[in-house]
Parts: C-alpha cells; sequence; structure tokens
C-alpha cells in the first residue's frame, strides 16, 4: 500500500470536514440571501411601480377635470356653435396638456345626431386651429368616443391612436358626457391627451438592466414593447394567456388590485413581474428577469466562494505545517525504530521538550532499546560461547575419529556413525599373521562424558594389545587389564559394554569374552543367522576385581561375523517401533555371499537408516562386520 | 517416567512407573540421591511398570547398589519384566544387582 504519512492524511481529513461545513455554511447563506434579495426586489420594483402609477394618474386626472369644466361651460351655449368653437378653442390654447378639444353631438343610443353641429378643435402651428372631419370620419370619431361614456354614463380614455388632423401624434382621449334632465346622453365632451410623455416614463423605468415596462390600455393596445423586447413580451403575454396566470391578473384588474407575481416564463427564463392599475383601467406592468434581481448576490457569492477557497488553501498548508511540527516526534521515533530494526540498536532517539503521550512512547522506545541492548549483548555472549563449545566439539570429534584405525585387514570392516558430536560407541581390532582380534563396545550416557571414557577404553585397549605377545595371552587376562585400567580412572560410575574376540584364521576357532555387550550375529555359510550365545560378565569400569570368563567358539569357513552396538537394534522410527533383533536377523539373513566386509556394513546401515525414515538418530550405531 | 518413593520401617520401597531414558535419567539420579546416604540403607524397588532403561538408568542402579553396599545395607528389584530383566543379564548387572 502507498505510504502516506500521519500528518498529510490528518490535514486532509480536517480539511475535508472544514470544506463540508463550509459547503453548506454556503448554500445555507446562498439560499437565505436569495430570499432576502427577491423579497427586497419585490419591495422595490412595488414602491417604484406605485411611484409611476401617481405620476401617470396625475395629469389624466388633470385632464378629467378640465374636461368636465368645459363640460359645465358649454351647457348654458349648448344652442351656440361659435360658443362651443371659442370654448374648444381655449381649453386648447390655455392647457399644457390637452392638445384637442371636441364637443359631438349624439342620439341617446349612442348615434351621430347630425341635425346638430360637433366642433372641434386643435392645437397646431403654435395657436388654435378648426377641425372639420368628413362624414365618414365623423362617424368613426363618434362610434369610438360614444359607446362607453354613454353605457356608462360616466367618462371615459380610449386606446392610443393617431390624430386624426395630425397622425404624427398619438394621442388618447378622454370622452365625457353630457346628460339632460331625463339623464339622456346627448353629447360628448372630448379632449385630447398625447402619450408620448408617458411613453418616456415607461421606457426610462428600469429599475433593472434588462427589466421591461408596459402600459396596457386594453388587450389590444400596449405601450413599452420595444423592437427589440417584443419577443420576450409576447412571450410573456402569451404565457400568461396559456395559464391561471392572466386570469387572476384580469380578476384582479376588475376588483382593481394590483398584485406582484413571480413566474417561469417559457424558455426557462425566471422572471418577477410586478403590475397595478390606474383608476381608469389600464395597468402598468414591470417584467424583471430573476437573473438580473440575483446579478449582485451571484457575485458576492462567487467572491465568497473564492475568498473561502483560498482560506481552505491557507487552513490546508498551515494545518500541515503545524501538525507536522507536532507529529515530528513521531516521523523521528518511527525512523529511529527503522534503525533498531536494521540492527542498530543505538539508534539516536529524538528528544522530546513534551509531557504527554509523545513522552511516553519516546520512554517506552527507550527502554525497549536498553532491554534489547542487554538481549544482544547476553545473545553474543551465549553465541561466543556456542561457537567456542562447537569449535571445541569438532576438534574432539576429530580426535575422537582419530582413535578409530581406519585402515582395514581384508576381512574386517567398521563403521561409526555418533548421534551427537562426539559419542561413546568404539571398536578396535589388530592382525598378526592368521590371529585377528577385535573389540566393539557402547559406554553408558552420550556426549562429552561418554567420549572422555571412550578416549581412556580406546586408549586402555591399544595399551594392553598393542603388542604381539599379546596375542600369546589369555583373552579374560586381557579384558581384566582393560578393566583395570579403565576402573582406576573411573569416578563417575561409568562403564563400558564392550564385546571382545579372537579369531585364529587358520584353525577358524574363535576366543571370545562379552563384558555386557550385545550379542553378535553368526551367519554360516549355508543356514540362517543365529545370536551367538555368550555368557554375560559385567561391564567394563565397574569392579576392578571382576572376574572375566572366556569362551570359545569353531566356526565354519565363509562364515559372517556381525558385531553392533544397541544404536542398531534401538534405532526408532517415527512411530516410535524399535529395530529390534528380529529385524536384524532377518537384514543379515539379506547378505549376499558375494558382499565384501564393507558393502555388508553399509547394507545394515542403509537397512537402520531406511527403517528409521529420517526419524532422529538418539544414539551412536556402530556396525562391524567380519568374514572367516 | 513416575517415581514414588516411601519410607517403611527401616527401608525404603521406590515404584517406578515408565521409561528411564536419556530425557529423564538426569531426574531420576536427582530424586535417587537422598538414598544414597543416611542411616537407613536398605532399598526395595517395584520394577513392576518399569518397561524401559538406557545405559543412564542402569549407572544410577549401580550407584545406588554401590552407596547400599558401602553402608552395608541391601537392595532388591521386584518384579522386572523379562526384556528389562534381559538388560541388566547382558550387562552382566545381574551378578551385582539382586532381582527377584
Amino acid at each position: 500500500m502507498e505510504y502516506r504519512s500521519f500528518s498529510s492524511r490528518l490535514s486532509w481529513r480536517i480539511i475535508g470536514i472544514v470544506s463540508v461545513i463550509f459547503l453548506i455554511s454556503f448554500i445555507v447563506v446562498a439560499i437565505v440571501s436569495h430570499l432576502t434579495i427577491t423579497e427586497e426586489a419585490v419591495r422595490s420594483t412595488r414602491y417604484i411601480l406605485h411611484g409611476t402609477v401617481n405620476e401617470i394618474e396625475k395629469p389624466l386626472t388633470e385632464v378629467e377635470i378640465s374636461t368636465k369644466m368645459v363640460g359645465a361651460y358649454m351647457t348654458p351655449v349648448i344652442d351656440n356653435p361659435e360658443m362651443l368653437q371659442m370654448i374648444a378653442s381655449r381649453t386648447v390654447e390655455l392647457s399644457d396638456l390637452i392638445v384637442g378639444c371636441a364637443i359631438i353631438f349624439v342620439h341617446p343610443d349612442g348615434s351621430c345626431d347630425t341635425s346638430r353641429k360637433s366642433e372641434f378643435s386643435y392645437m397646431g402651428e403654435g395657436t388654435a386651429q378648426k377641425f372639420v372631419p368628413n362624414s365618414q370620419q365623423l362617424h368613426q370619431i363618434v362610434k369610438r368616443w360614444a359607446e362607453k361614456p354613454v353605457a356608462n354614463k360616466d367618462g371615459s380614455w380610449t386606446p392610443p391612436i393617431p390624430a386624426p388632423y395630425n397622425p404624427s401624434v398619438v394621442i388618447t382621449t378622454y370622452c365625457y358626457p353630457l346628460v339632460d334632465s331625463a339623464l339622456n346622453v346627448y353629447a360628448i365632451v372630448a379632449t385630447d391627451l398625447p402619450i408620448g410623455w408617458m411613453q418616456d416614463k415607461v421606457e426610462n423605468l428600469r429599475p433593472y438592466e434588462n427589466a421591461i415596462t408596459t402600459l396596457f390600455f386594453d388587450e389590444e393596445h400596449v405601450l413599452g414593447i420595444k423592437e427589440s423586447d417584443s419577443d420576450l413580451v409576447k412571450r410573456f403575454v402569451r404565457a400568461l394567456e396559456e395559464d391561471k396566470e392572466y386570469d387572476n391578473m384580469v380578476s384582479d384588474l376588475r376588483e382593481n388590485k394590483d398584485s406582484l407575481r413571480r413566474r417561469v416564463g417559457k424558455g426557462g427564463e425566471t422572471s418577477i413581474m410586478a403590475y397595478a392599475p390606474l383608476h381608469n383601467g389600464w395597468m402598468i406592468s414591470i417584467l424583471c428577469p430573476y437573473r438580473d434581481v440575483l446579478r449582485q448576490s451571484s457575485r458576492s457569492h462567487v467572491s465568497l466562494m473564492i475568498v473561502g477557497i483560498i482560506g481552505l488553501f491557507i487552513l490546508f498548508f498551515t494545518c500541515r505545517r503545524e501538525i507536522r511540527r507536532m507529529t515530528r516526534p513521531v516521523t523521528e521515533l518511527a525512523v529511529s525504530a527503522q534503525n533498531m530494526a536494521r540492527g542498530n540498536f543505538n539508534a539516536k532517539l529524538p528528544e522530546i521538550t513534551s509531557h504527554d503521550e509523545m513522552l511516553r512512547l519516546h520512554d517506552s522506545f527507550l527502554y525497549m532499546q536498553d532491554s534489547l541492548n542487554d538481549y544482544i549483548g547476553q545473545l553474543k555472549t551465549t553465541r561466543n560461547d556456542k561457537a567456542r563449545m562447537e569449535s571445541e566439539l569438532d576438534v574432539a570429534r576429530n580426535i575422537q575419529k582419530g582413535m578409530l584405525s581406519t585402515e582395514f585387514p581384508p576381512n574386517l570392516h567398521a563403521m561409526l556413525t555418533p548421534a551427537r558430536e562426539v559419542g561413546g560407541d568404539l571398536y578396535a581390532f589388530m592382525q598378526d599373521g592368521d590371529q585377528l582380534s577385535f573389540s566393539i563396545g557402547d559406554v553408558s550416557g552420550k556426549g562429552v562424558p561418554a567420549a572422555l571414557t571412550m578416549a581412556v577404553t580406546c586408549t586402555a585397549i591399544r595399551v594392553v594389545s598393542n603388542s604381539k605377545q599379546s596375542f600369546g595371552e589369555p583373552l579374560d587376562k586381557l579384558v581384566s587389564r582393560i578393566n583395570h585400567i579403565v576402573t582406576i580412572t573411573n569416578s563417575n560410575n561409568m562403564f563400558v559394554t564392550l564385546f571382545t574376540g579372537r579369531i585364529n584364521l587358520k584353525t577358524r576357532r574363535m576366543d571370545f569374552c562379552n563384558a555386557g555387550h550385545n550379542s553378535l550375529v553368526i551367519l554360516p555359510p549355508a543356514g540362517k543367522p543365529y545370536f551367538l550365545k555368550a555368557k554375560a560378565n559385567l561391564t567394563v569400569g565397574l569392579f576392578d576385581d571382576f572376574p572375566y570368563v572366556p569362551e570359545s567358539i569353531d566356526l565354519e569357513p565363509g562364515t559372517r561375523i556381525v558385531a553392533y552396538t544397541d544404536g542398531v537394534t534401538e534405532a526408532e522410527n517415527a512411530d516410535k517401533e524399535l529395530y529390534g533383533d528380529d529385524r536384524l536377523l532377518e537384514t543379515v539373513s539379506q547378505l549376499a555371499p558375494e558382499m565384501d566386509d564393507k558393502a555388508a556394513v553399509e547394507y545394515i546401515y542403509q537397512s537402520v537408516s531406511d527403517f528409521a525414515d529420517g526419524n532422529p538418530q538418539n544414539d551412536d550405531i556402530t556396525i562391524m562386520c567380519i568374514r572367516i | 517416567m513416575d517415581i514414588k518413593i516411601e519410607k517403611q520401617d527401616n527401608k525404603t520401597i521406590v515404584v517406578l512407573n515408565g521409561r528411564v531414558d536419556t530425557t529423564n535419567a538426569d531426574q531420576f539420579q536427582q530424586d535417587m540421591e537422598p538414598l544414597m546416604e543416611g542411616e537407613n540403607p536398605d532399598i526395595e524397588i517395584d520394577c513392576t511398570d518399569m518397561s524401559y532403561t538406557s545405559s543412564q538408568g542402569l549407572r544410577i542402579f549401580l550407584m545406588l547398589q554401590k552407596s547400599v553396599n558401602a553402608r552395608k545395607g541391601k537392595m532388591v528389584l521386584r518384579n522386572m519384566n523379562p526384556q528389562v530383566k534381559e538388560v541388566f543379564d547382558i550387562t552382566g548387572f545381574s551378578n551385582i544387582i539382586t532381582i527377584m
């Protein structure tokens, strides 16, 4: 796995948590600020709207009052066309607002009363001019003006149209009915108000950059749509018509309520729409795209985000530096520990000044270092001791090997395999002409004590039989002398089982004396192998005066003699079974006549080794084969 | 192996159970050492359940025998099984140790 330092992981963890908190805070702030800004936008838009309504209504009201007054002046002179014409002209001339004034006569049903002469006056070239419409124009005018006043018996404004007397000026007309005593309308007094100033007002009313202000006269006449905005407003109006929003708006207007709604326009554009009715049934609306409203807050959100991210970076690096500073002892301890693991037990530990877990960790490390040093010291001593002992044992092993002759005569071979570095088994032999003498023995116990006793015994055998004269001595005498030497040097009750034999190769008579050793196996040239029956004399090394008894046997030519130690018969396999006497007899019976002594020894050893099958050898194994 | 030592009148009775081999010969020797001194030298060893003895075991029996002889006492090994008896016979220990 990739290595990542503790300080770096801790820093990342802290930054992660802080980032999440920051993000949540940011979202909450953004939501709250959106709500606040939206509310603020609604409030200011409504405020602006009401101001504009007042500004537009003021001249309208003035014109309405003026018109009613004109009506009042005209009523007494209603039958005098010249006076009517004069009043109309004076009205046009005196008023700052009114550009045209007229009186038309109608029947109570609203149709044109041609029996009386209507009078028209308008402002032209600085003075009042008289306007005489043709018959068709007159009928159109009557139709436009009379319908609502006759029906309502009250004044009303017409939608804007280019003035008939000056098509370059767009006007709206206030029509006020005059009624007789029977409350029948007989005439309409009308004054023209140009709408250019309204247009200016509406166009300049832009609380937000892309806001659109619109003045609705009725469903067909709309003011304030510029060519570039027309699509948007049309879309908006169409959207309004398609859903309940429009119905609500109409009903609001009918009840003279102003209102403000927010909606999603078609095409994904979200807008705030505010609208307010005028007293004469017109309506002003302001459409503000939501993105404009929120632009301010979006800008501040971006700033906040940038500041936040910079803050997080600073926090990360500061945190990392601080954590690294505080955890430096851990890093250094880790390095020390690694050095210790590589074997440098005196690795320097960092100094800790704080009194906290770091100090405890440091102290534990120090303690561990001391313990390790002690332990390693002991281990080194032990190892050196062991190495010295091993080398000494190695020398001892060589010395011991040297005591065992390996230059075998033609009819004898022997092999000794110690269980440990040194062992207690021994063999010896000597030939002089037809005389062949041999010994095989096993010292009680194992290891160094047994090896020392083995050395004494070997030396004793050599001393006793190291002359041709020794072949002339009785065998029991020889064994007694060996026993004597071993006994007087044996203060520790060690003993040696020792079989000694002497064969006259000519007569094939064997003298032997068995001092507590395993019986030999005799394999006659024809027949089965058997254990040589021998009197059990006491082992060598215990009692100086023990009377050893010699025996003799005559052997056939071609007889094989197998001498061995108990390491053979007591070899164990993994199932704790012993090799045993029977298996030994069986193995010896398998020795082919053509096998020489060396091959016979190796065959028996291999059989024992196969039997043990890797199970550790727990006693020395010695095998000696003789053929006569 | 398991060793039980019991003082009875003026002799000591030892009951051996199991094998005497390289692994426990030292322990056996330590257990027997108190018996090699003192005023009541007579020892009777019950070998009914002793299944094997190595040469180290033989050496300890020999040490016991020598200490008993030195104090003019008697040591007897009883109920020895034939395999163990054979070891005593082969080594000639039967000549110096009383086996009944």
